[in-house]
This record gives C-alpha cells, structure tokens and sequence, in this order.
C-alpha cells in the first residue's frame, strides 16, 4: 500500500505522509517533519497490531485520533502505513466510512 | 462502578472493556471469558505504549478508535491519567456504542474526580505516568536539551528515525515524570544501549559519554 492518495483524496486531508511498517518514509505531502511522523506511525501501527492479535480482532485496518481541536487517522495494512492529520475534526467519521469501504479491496 | 462497564456490555458487540492508568495497571476490568485479567493487563500495557506513541505526535486527544478486521477497540481519555478501552467484535451497532460511551465516560470521569472508583491508582502516585501528558518530561536547561538531541541524533545510527520515540521513553524510565537533568545522564546512556544490538552498545556510549 504505502499510497498517499488513499488519504489525500480527502479535500480535509492536506499533510500526509506513507511509510513503511519499520517507520522509514515512503512519500509524502504537505508535512514538515515526515520522518518523525512515519516513524511515529509506524510504530503506533505495530503496537495496534499487537494489541489486535492478543484480543484476537486479526490486522488492523485504520487508527483515528480524536481531540478537541485536531485529528488524524492512520491506514495500516501489511507492507505499509499512511498517516494524515484532518483539518477537521468532524469530519472524521466520513473519512472512517470511506476508509473501511476502500481497505478490504486495497489489502 | 462495575456498574458502568456492565451498561457497556448490554451493547451488542461489546466484548471486553478495561480501565487503566498511565503505568498500564488495570483498574477494573469486565469482559467475556477469553479476555481473563491477565490477557487485559498484558493488553493495558500495549495501548499504554500506543497512546505515548500517539501523543508524541498529538498531545491532546479524545478518543482513540483502532479499526481490525474483526473489531474494533475504542479508547477514551477519562482524564487523571486514566484510559477506558472497549473492545468490541463485528457486530457492534455505532450509533448505540457512541451513545453508551458518551454515558459511561462521563460517569468515570465524575468516579475518578470523586475518588469512588475502586481499584483506581490515586495520580500522584509515584511511578504511574499520566495519559495525558507526554511519557517524558521536557528537558531541564539548555544543556540537558542539547544532550538528548544528540541522543536522537546518535541512536538514529542505530535504529533509525524511531531513535526520537526511544529517547523519550527511555527519559520517562530514568526520570520517573520529572524533567531530564544532566545529573541522570549517564543512567539515559546505559538505558538506550539496552535498546540496540550488543555489538553496537559500546560505540553508543561512547559517542554520547563524550557529551554527559
């Protein structure tokens, strides 16, 4: 995967950046520290796959961050991992939708 | 307040729901019979490393949803460096899940204000690492802050741009939620060359020995 227009399709998405499941970055756009994120990510992504395969939910497809103010949502499949910050919180829950319709084809 | 995580559990798809601390201690814990109390804690422990992973990057949030091929876990902050998991299988309605967390939140909260929740972990308990705030502490004074930069810089060699998340766990270990001072530096050195290959541990501490 590691496709940055799996996210960057969102018009509320702008910073975003693809990395591969040890952290090191692929591609990306908008975001002034990418290696930081994809790092980050990568790691976010690997704990999640942990934490899945202990409670028996199998790979992890997406991990969204919600605060008051900002957002982001990470798409994680087996070779890679995108990361992009939502300009708007709330929409979010869209982008959560169109994800879970666009992940099952794309892994 | 087991009372709350039962009201979770009339969801349909809910499986098991945890609430834990800063340290990954399991607080109370509810669920079906595979998801035992040692399998919650080990879990607690991984999203505790997950959330710091997260708030190296977003340092105020919410809520946190991982989404599985088969499930989902939800994580919420209740504040006072406490967390509520839920983890729920396919089934799970989200209109009635977004409806009874907002609920089940907003009492814990008031339980953990009130200090009523048994088995929660008072904050200021030594060793227990508040939620919502970053795992370490910024640096105190230039000089301790230019030495952890290099300690990024340095054990990047290493193992790569991760070296930035390693450096901050590692100051969370040594200072225990007080800032970094010089005065632990050498404690720092010797945790992030536990860190890397064996081989490679004497030319870390040397390059940042020079420096401490």
């Amino acid at each position: 995967m590691a496709d940055l227009s799996l996210l960057t399709r969102f018009p509320e998405i702008r910073r975003a950046v693809a990395g591969d499941r040890r952290g090191s970055v692929v591609d990306s756009v908008g975001e002034p520290d990418a290696e930081s994120l994809a790092a980050v990510t990568g790691s976010i992504a690997e704990l999640f796959t942990q934490a899945g395969e202990s409670l028996g939910l199998g790979e992890p497809r997406w991990v969204s961050v919600e605060g008051e103010k900002q957002a982001s949502i990470i798409a994680i499949d087996e070779d890679g991992v995108v990361a992009g910050r939502v300009d708007a919180p709330r929409s979010l829950a869209g982008i959560q939708k169109a994800l879970d319709a666009a992940l099952p084809r794309k892994v | 307040m087991d009372s709350v995580l039962s009201a979770l559990h009339e969801v349909p798809g809910v499986t098991a729901t945890m609430v834990f601390d800063g340290s990954g201690r399991l607080a109370l814990h509810k669920g079906h019979a595979m998801y035992d109390r040692a399998l919650c804690e080990h879990v607690c422990g991984v999203l505790v490393k997950a959330i710091d992973a997260v708030q190296l990057e977003q340092e105020e949030w919410d809520a946190i949803t991982a989404q599985f091929a088969d499930g989902k876990i939800l994580l919420h902050n209740l504040g006072s460096a406490h967390a509520l998991a839920v983890v729920t299988d396919a089934a799970l309605s989200p209109t009635f899940s977004t409806v009874a967390m907002r609920v089940a939140v907003s009492k814990l909260k008031k339980g953990i204000e009130k200090g009523t929740l048994t088995g929660i972990t008072p904050v200021s308990q030594p060793g227990v690492m508040p939620l919502a705030q970053p795992a370490a502490r910024p640096s105190s004074g230039p000089e301790a802050a230019a030495f952890l930069t290099r300690c990024v810089k340095e054990l990047a060699r290493y193992v790569g741009p991760i070296s930035k998340l390693y450096v901050k766990e590692g100051v969370g270990r040594v200072c225990a939620g007080a800032p970094f001072t010089m005065a632990v530096a050498e404690r720092l050195i010797e945790d992030l060359a536990q860190q890397i290959d064996l081989g490679d541990r004497g030319a870390l501490r040397a390059a940042l020995v020079k420096g401490a």
